[in-house]
């Protein structure tokens, strides 16, 4: 079987300037896997050009084994391909109710949408209370828990996270790990980009180690989280406590 | 007293009209940021698509209500298709460029419309026929409610209604208030800012189209450069209320309009369109970001 992403030697710029130097990876089905790097590595970068909000100058991007280069990037959601930014990406303007409901955009089976808000709720209970409210309102914890039960609601087979936990109280990131861990046993495979590398490699099964550009590391997040030699070389201090 | 009630009736008319058209500038700046002048002229070819309409049925002999729907949906056809050519083939290639590069554009389709009206039908203005007879609907004391002013009044709140609940209750409508929060936050949920920005460009110049009608209606003629001081009042009436802002609009047009009909009525008319520009430059002054304009602080 083939893996459910594939990316050979990507590259993507800003411009003139190169930031992705040729990215390579496989993303199995059903896995959680873990994007680490330093700041300005390029992870968001990376998933950017996935989800395909960015123009990429070469590469393979194949998604359940045929290429979505030229997919633009709103029908790469309706395949499956859901993409939660860095800094959530809600619409503050919009209601916590219009927010789900616009993540269920790209569906066909709209009879359904109803059934899974409620199912949302269920996972997601905080919303539950505050479906009227403007989600600009919401504190910085809701909203993430709000992009991540949005990003749900499109039915995703594989779901893009860019730094679920930034800015987050220590409590609520151990409610957003929670929450990606539920996701996934859902069957939805999810590629996990972190600064709180402890965290995410606990969690995750496979992981990479982006820096300047370049993938400079990858395995088992098992193997990394008990390789001290590794933490120190390639994950430095002040990422791992 | 009971002018100054007839003076109102009539200045909240005027200003459900400018209202149709300051909905499509506000439409069209949330979801693109862009100051559309060419809107007015989209209302002037409305309004020349419903003389043709006229025409067509030869319905200055006896004016009927169905004659009239008849000339509204022509015109708003007509009008929504123009919108439509104009966003896909002069600001669409340029949506990723800088605003200045659009706004700039807007101003030569703008020029361009008037320009080729002219030479389709020349510059002279032509009589619109009576498509409804000019009488008195009903009457309270001195106060005289003429059928136009009821048709008008109908118009403009069916059409808002409907406005309304596309903009507030249907996943079109939230897809574009998503779009004029971010276009890159949109693509991510599945919306494709294309096909949004299009649909926003037909109904805003449907609604201009209504108006142009309603304007001629009561203002019998159509000439080339009709678009311009309409399109003027309402984009400062849009301003007014807030850019962006539905509501705004609406409130800010029916200022306008009320201002406008007491102006005429104890000072003199030739004051009337000045209003525009000293509301302008007041609210510039004052409160630029217009009567319902938000700066919500965004959180991350
Ligand atoms: N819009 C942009 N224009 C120009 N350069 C950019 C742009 N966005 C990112 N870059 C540059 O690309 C590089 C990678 O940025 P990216 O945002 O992908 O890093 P990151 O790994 O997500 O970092 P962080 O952990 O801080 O979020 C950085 O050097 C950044 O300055
Ligand atoms: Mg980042």
């Amino acid at each position: 079987m083939s893996p459910l992403l594939e990316i050979e030697n990507l590259k993507v710029s800003y411009g003139t300037i190169e930031v992705l130097h040729g990215i390579s990876c496989c993303l199995d089905a059903g896995d959680i896997i873990c994007l680490l790097g330093s700041n300005g590595a390029g992870k968001t970068t990376m998933l950017k050009a996935i989800s395909g909000i960015l123009k990429i100058d070469s590469g393979a991007i194949r998604f359940k084994g045929t290429s979505i280069i030229d997919v633009a990037a709103p029908q790469r959601v309706s395949k499956g391909l859901v993409h939660c930014p860095e800094g959530r990406g809600i619409f503050p303007n919009l209601s916590v109710w219009e927010n789900l409901q616009l993540g269920a955009y790209s569906r066909k089976d709209k009879h359904a949408i109803q059934r899974d808000i409620q199912r949302g709720l269920e996972w997601f209970p905080i919303l539950e209370d505050r479906l009227s409210q403007l989600a600009g309102t919401l504190s910085g914890g809701e909203q993430q828990m709000l992009a991540m039960a949005r990003a749900v609601m499109a039915h995703p087979q594989l779901l893009l996270l860019d730094e679920p936990s930034l800015g987050l109280a220590p409590q609520m990131i151990e409610s957003v790990f929670e929450k990606i861990k539920l996701i996934n046993r859902e069957g939805v495979t999810i590629l996990l980009v972190e600064q709180n590398a402890q965290v995410a490699l606990e969690i995750s099964k496979f992981a990479y180690v982006l820096e300047t550009g370049n993938l400079i590391l990858q395995g088992p997040s098992e193997t990394l989280l008990n390789d001290s030699s590794i933490k120190k070389a390639y994950l430095g201090e002040a990422i791992l406590p | 007293m009971q002018e100054f009630i007839q003076l109102v009736i009539n200045g909240a008319a005027l200003g459900s009209i400018y209202a149709l058209i300051a909905l499509g500038y506000t439409m069209v700046y949330g979801v693109l940021g862009l100051i559309n002048f060419a809107h007015g002229d989209v209302l002037m070819v409305g309004a020349y698509a419903g003389l043709l309409a006229v025409w067509s049925i030869h319905l200055n002999a006896h004016p009927t209500l169905l004659g009239l729907l008849w000339v509204f949906v022509v015109a708003m056809v007509a009008s929504s298709l123009l919108g439509v050519l104009i966003e896909r083939f002069a600001y669409r290639p340029l949506r990723n460029g800088s605003k200045l590069n659009l706004l700039i554009t807007s101003v030569g389709v703008s020029l361009l419309l008037e320009n080729l009206c002219q030479i389709l039908w020349g510059a002279t203005p032509r009589v619109f026929p009576s498509i409804l007879n000019q009488e008195i609907f009903f009457k309270v004391d001195h106060v005289a409610i003429t059928n136009y002013l009821v048709v008008t009044f109908l118009v403009s709140v069916v059409l808002m209604i409907i406005l309304e609940w596309i903009v507030l209750k249907t996943q079109l409508g939230r897809a574009m208030r998503a779009i004029s929060y971010s276009h890159e936050m949109a693509m991510l949920v599945g919306i494709s800012a294309d096909n949004i920005i299009m649909i926003t460009f037909m109904i805003g110049s449907a609604l201009a189209a209504a108006a142009g009608i309603l304007v001629v209606i009561n203002y019998p003629q159509v000439d080339p450069t009709m678009g311009l001081l309409l399109g003027l009042k309402a984009f400062v009436a849009a301003v007014l209320g807030g850019i962006g802002s539905i509501r705004g609009a609406v409130v800010g047009a029916l200022t306008m309009g009320i201002l406008e009909s007491l102006i005429a009525g104890y000072f003199s008319s030739t004051y009337r369109d000045a209003l525009a520009f000293i509301v302008l430059i007041l609210v510039l002054m004052i409160k630029p970001s217009g009567l319902f304009g938000h700066h919500q602080p965004e959180k991350v």
